[in-house]
């Protein structure tokens, strides 16, 4: 059985004392515990800003790529080796700015990959820029006058496009937060969970602010249901849902699995009969 | 040597480049070498299209000024083409006027015979092989191959209205038709240049590809795509070219060898991502596909602008490897030695071709497959003492490699830069020696570089230097110019970065002149020969879209340094 323990190393945080980042990675690896999952069967696939650092707190196997880029990386490396679990983790400038379009067709193309989204409504690394899921209104030192453009739904964009498994998590709601990543990391094709992760440096709300508007969806909601999902990935005002809104069955990407990992090198005979074909 | 010249022309979507593989197929399964090149337009339908096709009993790989033989399935297109034939030549076409035309009905064969005008290209095929004088079997066997793909009916009357134009030629115009015999020998090949790169990635054991579609690179991931189920490489179409070269880093970190291609603009885009498999240290193969840029240029046409580009291209320091291969022997050699490379260093290597390189048809006697050993330089798990070292500090620079889930060895990977185990750092001691640590693999880098020096070279009075595709030319130049007195030889380079210079090229005492032959306007590679310390007495360039032809190349050289 895997333990928390497996997963802890000795690499030294640079995330600012008392982040809810702690929670997510938490989170992530009772995931790991609960999926009873050894270290090297894991690959953690990140981009650039806080949140990118998170696989370098975990034991496991890690490719820190560019910003915006983790879905392509981590689809080839699922693609190459089905037998790993892959999970992306991002903020959301990363995962919604720079890597949007990667994730429009990572939703067409539905890899079998978990990809874990912090978002905490602003670009913290850089030192406090509004991010696409920034609110109307919100003041910043470069949106001095207050941000004019609409925050991005990143929950209703993935219903949208029939995203495999779609899901909000809530930093401030651990037990609840490393269940959806269990589930997630088990769902069969892309899951997409959104994590709402109050920045204690730059962030407009705090946990407490929060903690009054998110609540739990109950078993009474179907996730099957895409027009309820739609109306409740719709309210993030006065009320917040967590849980599970979506999932939908489709088939994943690649089709087969191609053992390109594990199969011996191509008979030097097929390529011959391939050039006959030119003669 | 016999050669005979043709071209084929029409609008685009009337079939041109049909015709003109179906000729180079029958050609070469007739015993003879076909070269074709295709000068097309970026459009799907209208405008001029056209193949210009050389058959000789000699390989060839160059294409000349003028031609023997037109012939057009469209008016405009026979106006603008007419001034390429010689006095001499033969223009077959549908024309009304007293022009020097032999006024063959192709459409009215279609109608007639094929009952649809989509068949008149299969007229031309059947008047462009009478006027060459070869049986009409050999034409019939490739059409029927190729069209019982589409369907019997499509096939037969592919044939029919090829046998009827070839029948009208006999008995039109008796002139016009020559008469060669079919020659017999060992089955030779007729394959794109872009074919030569995929069937070299297949036999470098390349696993998987994604790339975006870009002319005139499409071809790879085509071909790749439609033999994976006899070869089980997975191929990706992704969503824009910085997608594509994250997979293939992704796919590469996983454990397989992995390629993407693209051309300018999509390479443009794939720069990032360059930059991250110089710091993961992940092996990689980029085709770079060249077209006249900048932006999106010329998008059909050919040049070799963007050398200094693969060269330079990406943030921050690091090695890399560059190959242009000039045909497709080399260009399947090649992306072996590219693969092979790059995993051994782990470092990108680069593979630089152009649309002529790339879209033309070539005849390749074969290629050796036998001969072909390829190297596994992943470490194994058991010889890893200690916790993995990803980035271990070596007298080499190369670290152990191992693949992720394949043992209890963890495989760090950072774009930031790291420690020997993969982490994050901001040392600065730590930053210097991982920097040393990427740049220690440069000096051997350089001596995997092949360069061929001509035994003769002191005896010439040109040397002849170019790179990438442009050897066929520069060396029917060659034989041009020293059947005309000038004494030339040629050094092209194939494998272009680490330059590896000649000594020969720097000899002070050296009595010939060096002239570097290249389709950019800057004369990049004499730049970077220069810059060596290469003395180069002249250039030959040109940045028009098309390819040189012997001819030109012959007549600069002998208009500067002819003796009258």
């Amino acid at each position: 059985m895997a333990k928390i323990e497996d997963f802890k190393n000795n690499v030294s945080s640079a995330w600012c004392p008392g982040c809810s980042n702690f929670s997510i990675l938490t989170a992530v690896k009772n995931a790991f515990v609960k999926l009873d999952i050894r270290p090297q069967d894991i690959v953690i696939v990140s981009g650039i800003g806080q949140a990118g650092k998170l696989p370098h707190y975990i034991n496991c196997n890690v490719f820190n790529g560019l910003h915006g880029r983790t879905l392509p990386v981590a689809t080839a490396i699922k693609a190459v080796n089905p037998k790993l679990t892959v999970i992306a983790v991002a903020g959301d400038g990363d995962m919604y700015g720079e890597g949007g379009n990667h994730l429009l067709h990572a939703f067409r193309r539905n890899p079998d990959i978990t990809v874990i989204v912090h978002n905490n409504g602003v670009y913290a690394l850089t030192k406090g820029q509004a991010s696409p899921t920034t609110e109307l209104g919100i003041k910043t030192k470069l949106q001095f006058d207050g941000v004019i453009e609409e925050p991005m739904n990143p929950l209703v964009l993935a219903i949208a496009m029939n995203c495999s498994f779609v899901a909000r998590g809530f930093a401030g709601d651990l037990d609840f937060l490393s269940e959806l990543i269990t589930l997630g990391i088990r769902y069969k094709g892309f899951s997409l969970i959104d994590i709402i992760q109050p920045c204690l440096t730059f962030g407009v709300h705090q946990v407490p602010w929060y903690k009054d508007k998110v609540y739990r969806l109950t078993k009474e909601y179907n996730p099957n249901d895409r027009d309820a999902a739609f109306k409740k990935a719709g309210e993030n005002k006065e009320k917040i849902p967590t849980g599970i809104l979506y999932v939908n069955n489709k088939p994943i990407f690649p089709d087969i699995d191609y053992n390109l990992e594990q199969k011996p090198v191509l008979d030097k005979a097929v390529l011959k009969e391939l050039l006959k074909t030119f003669e | 040597m016999y050669k005979k010249s043709v071209i084929i022309c029409g609008q685009a979507g009337q079939g041109i480049q049909t015709v003109c593989f179906i000729l180079a197929k029958a050609i070469v399964r007739s015993g003879y070498y076909v070269f074709a090149w295709q000068d097309f337009q970026s459009r799907i339908r209208g405008g001029e299209t056209s193949s210009r096709l050389i058959l000789s009993d000699e390989p060839v790989k160059s294409l000349p000024d003028k031609y023997d033989i037109l012939v057009s399935l469209d008016k405009t297109n026979t106006d603008i083409y007419m001034p390429l034939i010689k006095q001499d030549g033969i223009v077959l076409a549908e024309d009304e006027t007293d022009r020097n035309i032999i006024n063959i009905p192709l459409k009215k064969i279609a109608m007639e015979i094929g009952e649809n005008k989509i068949y008149a290209n299969a007229a031309a095929i059947g008047a462009v092989w009478a006027v060459i004088g070869l049986p009409i079997e050999k034409v019939e066997n490739v059409l029927r191959q190729e069209f019982t793909k589409k369907s019997e009916n499509i096939a037969n009357r592919n044939i029919i209205v090829a046998k009827h134009s070839y029948k009208w030629i006999e008995e039109n115009c008796i002139n016009c038709r020559q008469k060669i015999e079919t020659k017999n020998g060992s089955a030779k090949m007729v394959l794109t240049g872009n074919e030569a790169v995929a069937l070299g990635a297949i036999a470098a054991d390349c696993r998987f590809m994604a790339a975006y579609p870009m002319t005139p690179s499409t071809g790879i991931i085509t071909y790749l795509s439609e033999t994976s189920h006899k070869t089980g490489i997975l191929t990706e179409q992704a969503e824009d070219e910085i997608a594509a070269i994250n997979m293939a880093i992704g796919a590469s970190y996983a454990g397989v060898r992995s390629l993407t291609a693209t051309s300018g603009g999509g390479f443009s885009l794939m720069v990032e991502g360059l930059s991250l498999a110089a710091m993961t240290e992940t092996p990689i193969v980029i085709v770079l596909g060249q077209r006249p840029g900048p932006a999106t240029g010329l998008p059909t046409r050919t040049e070799q602008g963007d050398l200094n580009f693969a060269l330079n291209a990406a943030h921050g320091e690091f090695p890399r490897f560059i190959f242009a291969p000039s045909n497709p022997v080399e260009a399947f050699n090649l992306m072996i030695k590219a693969f092979e490379v790059s995993q051994k260093y782990r470092v990108p290597a680069i593979v630089l071709t152009d649309q002529y390189l790339a879209d033309s048809y070539w005849t390749v006697d074969n290629f050796d497959i036998d001969s072909i050993k390829l190297n596994d330089y992943f470490s194994k798990p058991e010889n890893i003492n200690g916790e993995f070292k990803k980035y271990m500090l070596t007298d080499n620079g190369i670290s152990p490699r191992l693949k992720p889930g394949e043992s209890g060895n963890l495989v760090i990977d950072d774009s930031d830069e790291h420690d020997q185990y993969g982490h994050m750092t901001e040392n600065d001691i730590i930053r210097k020696l991982m920097v040393e640590k990427r740049w220690k693999k440069y000096c051997s880098m350089i001596e995997e570089m092949r360069v061929v020096v001509p035994n003769n070279i002191y005896d010439s009075d040109i040397v002849l230097v170019s790179w990438g595709s442009n050897y066929g030319i520069t060396l029917e130049s060659t034989k041009m110019l020293t059947a005309k007195g000038i004494k030339t030889t040629i050094i092209n380079f194939s494998e272009i970065w680490p330059l590896k210079v000649p000594i020969v090229l720097l000899n002070k005492e050296k009595k010939f002149k060096i002239v570097v032959v290249e389709n950019n306007f800057n004369g990049q590679f004499a730049g970077l020969l220069e810059e060596k310390g290469v003395v180069v007495d002249y250039k030959i360039l040109k940045y028009n879209g098309l390819p040189f032809t012997e001819d030109e190349i012959t007549r600069i050289i002998t208009e500067k340094y002819g003796k009258d």
